[in-house]
């Protein structure tokens, strides 16, 4: 009895210092971000690399899954509407399954597989390989290199894709319900009937759920690659772990913000 | 050699480094333990080390750039420990510092030439175009076209080591640490290593070179110059500096 109470105490005391050690972190890059001296052109170069990676490369993938989300959600929500006489409420559906849930939680879902574990793993190789030791022998703060850039670019790609998605999911299914004749109208009232549906809520909520979710995921992924010890196996779990906790994590903010935006 | 930039403005006289009776932890990667390191190293003055064969590795680097704490002891850069710096003054104080590393050298995910700039990319407001066009000017000093534009991994050892010493040696730094340069480069090279080291001495900047050759340890290189031999985990001093 007294052993299971000292292990879970022991657990409780180490999850505190690993959240409290990731707050600190998170605390540090907003503070850090801020800084001009913080932004050097080496760390300015990163920062356009990563908006590379994760933004550009990966709206191919994103776009695809908007386009079968959209014809997907919108088709639906068009038919099941239209038998019940409530096409009116088309933009609200749409803007509440969509704009509120989906789209940050498909986007961050996307971006978690393709570069948060690309951010685990290459930092992990980074560590074990001796390349941060590098960094610091040359007066380069890894915090400053690695992490803040990747950390504010990872967030702002979430945050665009999720916009991207959001478009190509309504215009693809739009397009695909006047294709298969359960269309909703002029392109002008689609429009009209989601922009009325979107309220000061959903802004917040969608850049509270892109914004946020996306600097967790980089600076979980971050903060686990560095912490490898010196063994290449220790590589994967890292990139395990650091899926496993960004989903977590997403999971845990998108309640969070949802429950904060609409109660 | 007029590729290689005045490093500094220091007077002769001023301590760049100082160890009072440090003893210095093993640290990574199967380094030596190292005890009662004494020495004061000046600006133009070069400190040569031959390091035992089974013992190449030494964490005097690592612990002259404040990375290992000594066990006991201190160490002084330009007359402050290390401990006592803020983060910003400690990581702009290492940019000064100019490496040749034992091990790994080089950050994978960029090619070489962005390897050998990143410090001064980093550290400074030189603009990079000139940064670039001194690197590839000492680069064909040592007999490379110039400094490889690829990813380290497809670059060639020998071309790799040259591309370290070039990046040591660029940018004007107050201290070059020489962890074996001379290592995976072919002898024919080592006489112009020793002649751009001559000049960055000539100009101000203080040198640590650790060497497991004889051709290197047998040249004189400069005329204020310390040597020391590694003998276990104990650093014994060969010829007192002129």
């Amino acid at each position: 009895m007294f052993s299971f109470i000292s292990k879970a105490g022991e657990r409780t005391v180490a999850w505190a210092k690993s959240t409290a050690h990731f707050f600190a972190i998170f605390w540090s890059i907003l503070f850090l971000a801020t800084k001009r001296t913080a932004w050097p052109r080496t760390t300015r170069n990163v920062f356009m690399r990563q908006i590379l990676f994760t933004g550009v490369e990966a709206m191919k993938f994103v776009s695809l899954v908007a386009l079968i989300t959209g014809l997907s959600v919108v088709i639906q929500a068009q038919i099941w509407l239209g038998k019940t006489g409530q096409s009116q409420m088309l933009g609200t559906i749409l803007v509440i399954v969509i704009v509120r849930e989906l789209a940050p939680l498909l986007v961050n879902f996307i971006l978690i597989s393709r570069s948060g574990t690309a951010i685990a793993t290459e930092l992990a190789n980074m560590k074990v390989l001796g390349e941060i030791h590098l960094l610091e022998c040359q007066g380069i703060d890894p915090l400053l290199y690695l992490v803040v850039p990747r950390a504010l670019a990872f967030a702002l790609c979430v945050f665009c894709l999720t916009i991207w998605f959001i478009v190509v999911s309504f215009g693809g299914g739009y397009l695909y319900g006047i294709l298969a004749g359960v269309g909703a109208g002029a392109p002008n009232l689609f429009i009209a009937n989601v922009l009325k549906a979107v309220h000061l809520p959903d802004v917040f909520s969608l850049l509270a759920k892109t914004f946020l979710p996306g600097m967790f995921t980089a600076i979980i992924c971050a903060v686990e690659g560095i912490s490898v010890g010196e063994a290449i196996t220790e590589v994967p779990q890292a990139a395990t772990r650091a899926v496993v906790r960004s989903i977590a994590a997403l999971f845990i903010l998108s309640a969070i913000v949802s429950i904060l935006s609409y109660t | 050699m007029s590729h290689i930039k005045n490093p500094c403005n220091m007077s002769e006289s001023t301590d760049i480094l100082e160890f009072s009776n440090a003893t210095l932890p093993a640290g990574r990667h199967g380094q030596t333990e190292m005890r009662g390191i004494t020495f004061a190293l000046k600006s133009g003055q070069l400190m040569l080390i031959k390091v035992e064969s089974g013992n190449e590795y030494l964490p005097l680097a690592d612990a002259t750039e404040g990375l290992i704490a000594p066990k006991s002891g201190n160490i002084r850069w330009q007359g402050k420990a290390w401990h006592s710096m803020t983060p910003d003054i400690e990581l702009q104080s290492r940019g000064k510092i100019g490496r040749v590393f034992e091990k790994q050298g080089w950050l994978s995910n960029l090619n070489v030439i962005e390897n050998v700039t990143l410090s001064q990319r980093h550290h400074t407001q030189r603009p990079e175009r000139e940064i670039i066009r001194e690197a590839d000017e000492l680069a064909k000093y040592f007999g490379l076209p110039e400094i490889p534009r690829q990813r380290p991994a497809f670059v060639g050892r020998r071309e790799l080591k040259i591309a370290e010493w070039v990046r040591a040696l660029s940018g004007g730094h107050l201290l070059l640490l020489l962890e074996r340069p001379e290592n995976g480069v072919p002898d024919d090279y080592l006489p112009k290593l020793i002649d751009a080291v001559q000049t960055a001495l000539k100009r101000g900047a203080a040198v640590i070179w650790q060497t497991d050759r004889d051709l290197a340890w047998n040249t004189s290189i400069w005329p204020d110059e310390f040597r020391y031999r590694m003998r276990g985990t104990d650093m014994v001093k060969e010829v007192e500096a002129i």
